[in-house]
């Protein structure tokens, strides 16, 4: 049986998505993968030139030789490739699918199975919140890291262990926003980052809001009221 | 500016300008300087050039010092503009809307003078609506023609208005209780070959009265022509390579370690200059991708870099090149020879030699440009660059060593080196007439296919000058020349001009514009670019006339360089050299009795020399 505090993070977890990472119509998509290719170059503090086509885009840090790009069909169907690159060739790391026409388990209705528990707006806590921001975004339970000296040398300000690129992650839209968050060697702006989501969502999840966060809040671009 | 605080930080020619740019960007070098700078912002009251080439960082330096010093000028005036607005661009204007600015702020009572109703015809009402005007950001053909005229009126009446604004400032000190610092940036975008640079000279001088910085490109800072020779310079060269590699880094933020294996190559082929460096690091990480081997995109990042800065670029001798290359060593007088186009003023102005260091007396240490250099080191070398230009220029262009005659203009002359050479036992060549020599080689170069305007104060002199020129260059077989003096008369100065073109076929045409220009015809010759595009053409106008047709040959100036004659003949020339002329000219005159025209000619031009050194 989930305690009540366990309850209320499994709640977190599931609006944070909601709320967050599941556009669906045709304009949301666009509007929301557009504000995520325009944040990259402030966040990885890089030149980077926007894509035309924000729906079908690469993502490419070339000082660190990565580069990854993606096919969102819908929130059940979808492919992010990423490369590495070594001079003129690009090599696949790996290719992270997801289709859900294949069984998973619906935590959702699981959820809303559960006897809701009555409390007041107070009761969700920061440390909850950053709880499962952590899960999701910062430090995902299950990830891998990258085992490879020529993409992440010597000399870089983080190490290969502090990338942790999620592993059963069957949201794309949290699996690129993730990648956005691991690929930045910027330890200064990590921090900056995940101090404000966390304000952001509390700001959000205190509200008891159901209205999706837009794109330009979730990615910096507005400030929350 | 905003800045990446940790990541990449490209920019190419922005320069630093607060302290959190400083923190992130900021790398310590030109220490010396620095401190000669610092020394003269607290006890001088002098004015000062900082110069550099394009690209040493001549303005961060400049922004770093007076942070550092907390000193900031009270005036700044920014000449750099390439605006649609006219006023943006017209050195006197800038003077005048800064000064009043500050003296509006500064709260003084301007009403002592307020000639601007009468001098702009009713246009301007007094000094607070000319800052209107200023600041009006109407783009209409009404407003540009108002400003346009205002800046005609103000700049033919220049030396009445620099006079109310060199009073405005004397009590705009008087409030602030201190001498004024000035600040004139931008001078280094003036390249010398630019007519615009001319219209900076008395604007120059008038700020040279003051405690005035001035940013400046190398070839000013190394020029002894122009109204701020006699100035305290402050040279920033370009660096070494391991200053150049520790600001990459800083521009590379955490990313860093992605250029560790061909940094120290960026940084040789920069050459020491920043810009360039910087620029080389832009072009590899944009064609990282695009090459098989770190080696094929080292070339590849070379050759897109040299494109950048020189496709357009028009190039240097090969002779001087070659000679930078095997020597590496420039003595600051070849930097100023006169009219040197194809030389090294070119070669410093667009890059394609670096300064580095003082070497000993006006020698400096220099090497070309790693990223032109293969362009040439393939021909014949040369061993004495200043030996060529000073001495054989002329004979390897293949002029003949006797003068001919053309129209009726001028009478046959035999080239007065010659002619003194013949005269004297022991062969004297005299320096002035090499700086002549010089002088025609440098105008009548058959590369040129240019237009100049010879302007000069003395005109006894630029008649001994023409006729040295006029002889050398009826010398050239190939070359032909026709001089004619346009003078007021029924023959309309277009048609005088056009007629000249029209009935004779030669290379290159000289008019004497002596007796001045009416309102009208300088209108009439303004509208003429488009038929003097086509010409080699030399015009010969008195310094006086050109500063009143300048500001309204707002078409022609575009097309024309000035070469101010007295100036180019002063520069050349030390004393001793004319003292040792006068006594060879005496020993002459001792042993012939009957000296030659062209021997008096030259009399005139030393003894003119000798009174102005």
């Amino acid at each position: 049986m989930l305690t009540n505090r366990e309850q209320i993070k499994a709640e977190i977890w599931l609006k944070i998505i909601m709320l967050a990472f599941s556009p669906s119509k045709q304009d949301d998509i666009f509007t929301w993968l557009s504000c995520y290719i325009r944040s990259i170059p402030k966040f990885w503090e890089i030149e980077f030139s926007p894509a035309r086509n924000p729906l079908n885009a690469t993502i490419e840090n070339q000082f660190i030789n990565i580069s990854y790009d993606y096919k969102i069909d819908s929130l059940s169907k979808s492919v992010i490739n990423v490369f590495v690159h070594r001079s003129s060739e690009k090599y696949i790391l790996w290719s992270h699918d997801i289709d859900k026409s294949y069984y998973s388990l619906p935590s959702n209705s699981i959820l809303s199975m559960l006897k809701s528990t009555s409390r007041n707006k107070e009761e969700i806590i920061n440390e909850e919140i950053e709880s499962v921001l952590d899960g999701l975004i910062f430090h995902p339970t299950v990830h891998q890291h990258i085992i490879d000296d020529n993409i992440f040398s010597a000399g870089a300000s983080i190490s290969n262990h502090e990338i942790r690129i999620g592993g059963c992650i069957d949201n794309p839209f949290l699996y690129l926003f993730q990648l956005r968050y691991q690929f930045c060697l910027l330890g200064s702006n990590r921090i900056e980052e995940k101090n404000r989501l966390i304000g952001l969502f509390s700001r959000v999840l205190k509200k008891k809001s159901t209205i999706q966060i837009s794109a330009g809040e979730l990615f910096g671009f507005s400030l929350s009221k | 500016m905003i800045r990446n605080k940790d990541g990449i930080n490209f920019d190419e020619g922005i320069p630093l300008v607060d302290l959190t740019e400083f923190e992130t960007l900021y790398v310590q070098c030109h220490e010396k300087q620095q401190i000669e700078f610092i020394s003269w912002l607290t006890d001088s009251t002098s004015p000062l050039l900082v110069g550099g080439q394009i690209g040493t960082g001549k303005s961060t330096f400049i922004n770093k010092t007076f942070s550092d010093s907390s000193i900031y000028p009270d005036l700044t005036f920014h000449f750099d503009q390439d605006s649609i607005d006219i006023f943006e661009n017209n050195p006197l204007i800038i003077i005048v809307k800064e000064i009043i600015i500050k003296a509006l702020n500064e709260n003084i009572d301007l009403s002592f003078t307020n000639p601007l109703y009468e001098l702009t015809d009713g246009q301007v009402s007094d000094w607070q609506n000319l800052i209107e005007i200023f600041q009006l950001n109407d783009f209409s053909l009404n407003v540009y023609n108002i400003k346009k005229n205002i800046a005609q009126k103000l700049q033919l009446n220049e030396d009445f208005v620099l006079g109310i604004m060199r009073e405005v400032i004397s009590r705009i000190e008087g409030k602030m209780g201190h001498k004024i610092f000035c600040f004139a940036s931008g001078f280094d975008k003036y390249s010398k070959a630019n007519v615009e640079f001319y219209f900076l000279n008395s604007v120059s001088l008038f700020l040279s009265k003051y405690k005035t910085l001035f940013e400046v490109n190398a070839v000013h800072i190394f020029d002894n022509t122009w109204a701020l020779k006699s100035c305290q310079k402050i040279f920033l060269s370009s660096l070494n390579n391991d200053i150049v590699k520790e600001i990459l880094k800083k521009r590379m933020g955490v990313y860093s370690f992605s250029i560790d294996e061909i940094i120290n190559n960026l940084c040789a082929l920069s050459g020491g200059n920043l810009r360039q460096a910087l620029r080389l690091l832009t072009n590899y990480t944009m064609m990282k991708y695009n090459y098989e081997t770190l080696e094929s995109c080292l070339i590849a990042t070379a050759k897109k870099t040299s494109q950048d800065f020189f496709a357009f670029a028009s190039r240097p001798s090969e002779e001087l090149m070659k000679y930078i290359f095997k020597e590496k060593i420039i003595s600051a007088t070849t930097i100023s020879l006169p009219g040197d186009k194809e030389t090294a003023q070119r070669s410093i102005y667009q890059n394609w030699i670096f300064i580095y260091e003082h070497f000993e007396g006006d020698k400096w240490k220099v090497d070309l440009n790693p990223l032109v250099q293969h362009l040439f080191l393939n021909s014949n070398e040369i061993t004495n660059y200043e030996t060529v230009l000073l001495n054989s220029y002329a004979q390897s262009n293949q002029i003949s060593s006797y003068g001919l005659t053309f129209g009726n203009q001028l009478q046959s002359k035999t080239p007065l080196v010659e002619e003194l050479k013949k005269s004297l036992s022991d062969s004297y060549v005299f320096n002035t007439a090499e700086i002549l020599h010089m002088i025609s080689a440098a105008l009548l170069s058959t590369d040129r296919t240019d237009r100049i305007i010879i302007a000069y104060r003395d005109k006894e002199i630029t008649e001994v000058v023409r006729d040295y020129i006029f002889a050398k260059a009826n010398s050239f077989e190939y070359q032909s020349f026709f001089h004619t003096e346009i003078v007021m008369s029924d023959i309309s100065v277009q048609n005088q001009l056009l007629e000249a073109i029209k009935k004779n076929d030669v290379n290159i045409y000289s008019f004497s514009f002596s007796s001045g220009l009416n309102d009208n015809d300088i209108e009439v010759v303004d509208k003429m670019r488009d038929v003097f595009l086509s010409y080699q053409m030399i015009w010969w106008l008195q310094i006086d006339d050109l500063k009143y047709y300048l500001p309204k040959w707002t078409q022609l100036r575009q097309l024309f360089e000035i070469f101010i004659l007295e100036d180019e003949l002063l520069a050349s020339i030390n004393k001793n050299e004319i003292e040792e002329d006068l006594k060879a000219y005496s020993e002459l005159k001792l042993k012939s009795k009957n000296i030659s025209i062209t021997m008096g000619s030259l009399a005139k031009v030393l003894l003119w020399l000798k009174g102005k050194e």
